[in-house]
């Protein structure tokens, strides 16, 4: 690099000269600011403030549980009266005044509930993008019309305490055509009754992905129609009429993600095959055929029609031995993610089978692995992130070594790469209570090696661990941010554990069972 | 083929078409150009920063292209800076924000998002005053305005 003074008259290039200031940084690193930091932040001085409190805004939840604010007008002794009678606490919600002054930079509203809130808040919402809220009522239908040049993803979600609320997507597709940016729709319990007047068609058009849940499309669409956009389509627990089998499939040339979930519906596997080996999956790297009712030996047939594949789900499904041989002999270079939770056919031969030939795979999900199988284990897959798996046969195991179980933990301790892991124990009642108790002494501290675990989850394991252990492991985890299951099965000691788990790792989140986790996910 | 880059305080720089090309903005005006060599001006950016981003670029200059995060969820962007970056920014408040400022400008996003990883990881965690002292700020406001600010938005601490 070579620098000397110049002379300005060699000057040809003439770039923008826009001023920079230095009260557009904030803004600049706003986006890497986790909640706490932003509002901190706010109260650093005027102009960081006018700059990051859009950035507070821009995603936006309110749930049911929050009842319309107290109107400023209102004494406080009726508020208070409010407030013991709903559970309502002020300090959770925002004032109307500050919600109608920055409705405007709401980007992103979730919304749950028959609030009157929406109401006030629905003429300044003209800048969303993202919009889910459980019912179609006629506010949203004002926001439809509002944002027909911005809003890029609609989710309209049944309320479960509604039961029997039925979008009808003939009252909101006109609407939705006019919706120039939309890419995404997610509908539950949608009905389409009629294809060509509800102009299902020409809004599928325009799409980049469609979710329909628990949702019936009582007339085909016609065979005519090429939805050349669509690169998601998922079918969940949704009825189609017979003869559009598979469903809307064949419509979508250019589909990457097909999911089709159902425990009440099939598959027609023979017509889906017709279609694959036309030449139709070409495309489809990821595929969740999860609740089906298909095969093990159709699974097998379609993996091999799928020359893309990387991504393949099949929970609760009849995947095998057959299935297992076509991705050991055909995909195991190029599959990522394994999905295969509650498979009575995949069993810990299959898993093995997996484990040692799939080289690039990044996420796997079984339900057992045998435990001598265990701990001989050469690995295929040493780039794993996540693995969710139950182990067999601890008690079976011969004893000679020193850490109890070093041969399982030893194994463990090679994914370095792990950031979530899921680990299990199986034992029939027989068998007696679990034995992988996450002590240092039974070879947790061979597990030293995964300093980018993230996410822990023991819930099907039930360990027994004390204080040295912990003290382990926080010293060891310094990544960790999820902890699901109990560390110890006394409560008393389980609570004092995760107050020390939380002094020594203050990002740390708890959660008794995954299903907390989720819950607490989807509320945010 | 070198190319020659003019700091606002005319300093000229004469670095390779490859590392100059990092900065998005740089490439496409070279792209409209085609090859001459006309030294480009950069009148926002001083010599003393444009040193900064040219070592960066040049450290990184076979670095395979960024793909953009699809998430606008902070809690699933990673804040982590590797070892070379963190010694790279380890400079004083004021360089740090010209860096970010610059890379914005110059449109190198790699090198905006280790700077804006940079303030955000200083910043995690500290009061107002804290990062009021961290950044040379003068406090503006009245106590009743902060005060006002940290009620009005209470409720975003439980989201």
């Amino acid at each position: 690099m070579n620098t000397h003074h110049h002379h300005p008259q060699q000057q040809v290039f003439i770039p923008s000269d826009e001023l920079l200031d230095h009260r557009s940084v904030p803004l600049l690193f706003s986006r890497f600011l986790d909640k706490p930091t932003l509002l901190a932040c706010l109260r650093v001085s005027r102009s960081w403030f006018a700059a990051l409190e859009p950035c507070l805004w821009h995603s936006f939840t309110l749930l049911r549980d929050h009842p319309s604010p107290t109107p400023p007008h209102q004494p406080r002794q009726d508020a208070q009266r409010q407030q013991n009678r709903t559970g309502f606490h002020p300090r959770r919600f925002p004032t109307l005044g500050s919600l109608q002054r920055n409705a405007r930079h709401i980007a992103r509203l979730r919304y749950f509930g028959e609030l009157p809130l929406l109401k006030a808040l629905v003429p300044h919402l003209n800048q969303l993008r993202y919009l889910e809220v459980t019912r179609y009522t006629e506010e949203v239908k004002q926001l439809l019309q509002q944002n027909t040049a911005t809003l890029h993803t609609l989710i309209l979600k049944g309320d479960a305490l509604i039961p029997g609320d039925t979008i009808l997507i003939d009252r909101i597709w006109h609407h939705l055509l006019n919706l120039s940016a939309l890419r995404h729709i997610e509908l539950n319990s949608a009905i389409v009754s009629d294809y060509e007047g509800t102009k299902f068609g020409l809004v599928c058009h325009k799409l980049a992905s469609l979710s329909l849940i628990d949702s019936k499309l009582l007339e085909r669409p016609k065979s005519d129609d090429e939805f050349l956009r669509l690169r998601t389509l998922v079918l969940e627990r949704s009825f189609l009429p017979q003869e559009d089998q598979p469903p809307l499939f064949e419509l979508c040339p250019a589909l990457e993600n097909f999911a089709w979930r159902s425990r009440s519906g099939k598959l027609s596997t023979f017509k889906f095959l017709i279609f694959l080996n036309a030449g139709r999956g070409e495309s489809l790297s990821g595929l969740d055929l999860s609740g089906s009712q298909i095969v093990d030996s159709d699974l097998a047939s379609i993996i091999r029609l799928l020359p893309g594949l990387t991504r393949f789900r099949a929970s609760n499904s009849l995947f095998g031995s057959e299935a297992t041989r076509v991705i050991a002999e055909m995909r195991q270079h190029q599959i990522q993610e394994l999905v295969l939770l509650q498979c009575p056919g995949f069993g810990p031969m299959e898993a093995q089978v997996v484990l040692t030939t799939c080289s690039r795979l990044r996420m796997f999900s079984a339900p057992v692995v045998n435990a001598e199988d265990m701990a001989q284990l050469r690995w295929g897959c040493l780039g794993l992130e996540e693995l969710d798996i139950c182990i067999v046969g601890t008690r079976r195991l011969r004893q000679t070594t020193t850490p109890r179980h070093r041969g399982i933990y030893s194994q463990l301790a090679v994914l370095i790469n792990l950031r979530v892991l899921r680990l299990g124990e199986v034992t029939d009642m027989e068998e007696g209570p679990f034995l992988l108790d996450m002590k240092l002494h039974s070879g947790l501290g061979l597990l030293s090696t995964l300093g980018r675990l993230e996410v822990f989850d023991c819930e099907k394991l039930k360990p027994v661990m004390e204080f040295f252990d912990l003290q382990w492991l926080v010293s060891t985890w310094k990544s960790l941010k999820t902890l699901v299951g109990s560390v110890h099965p006394n409560f008393e000691q389980r609570d004092l554990s995760n107050e020390f788990l939380a002094s020594q790792l203050p990002n740390l989140e708890t959660y008794l069972t995954q299903a907390e986790r989720s819950l607490a996910l989807a509320g945010r | 083929m070198p190319v020659i880059l003019v700091s606002s305080d005319n300093q000229d720089f004469k670095v390779d078409k490859e590392v100059a090309e990092r900065s998005i903005l740089i490439k496409n005006m070279l792209e409209d150009v085609g090859e001459s060599d006309s030294p480009i001006p950069l009148p926002n950016v001083t010599a003393a920063v444009l040193t900064k981003v040219i070592e960066y670029c040049e450290h990184h200059r076979n670095d395979p292209v960024q793909v953009p995060e699809e998430t606008d969820d902070p809690r699933k962007r990673s804040n982590d800076i590797e070892e070379w970056d963190m010694k790279f920014m380890q400079v004083d408040q004021e360089m740090l924000f010209e860096i970010i400022l610059a890379a914005n400008y110059l449109d190198i996003k790699p090198l905006l998002d280790v700077g804006c990883k940079t303030v955000a990881n200083i910043i995690k965690g500290k009061t107002p005053e804290e990062i009021r002292k961290a950044f040379n700020i003068v406090n503006d406001f009245t106590p009743e305005e902060e005060a006002q600010i940290k009620k009005e938005n209470e409720w975003a601490e439980d989201r």
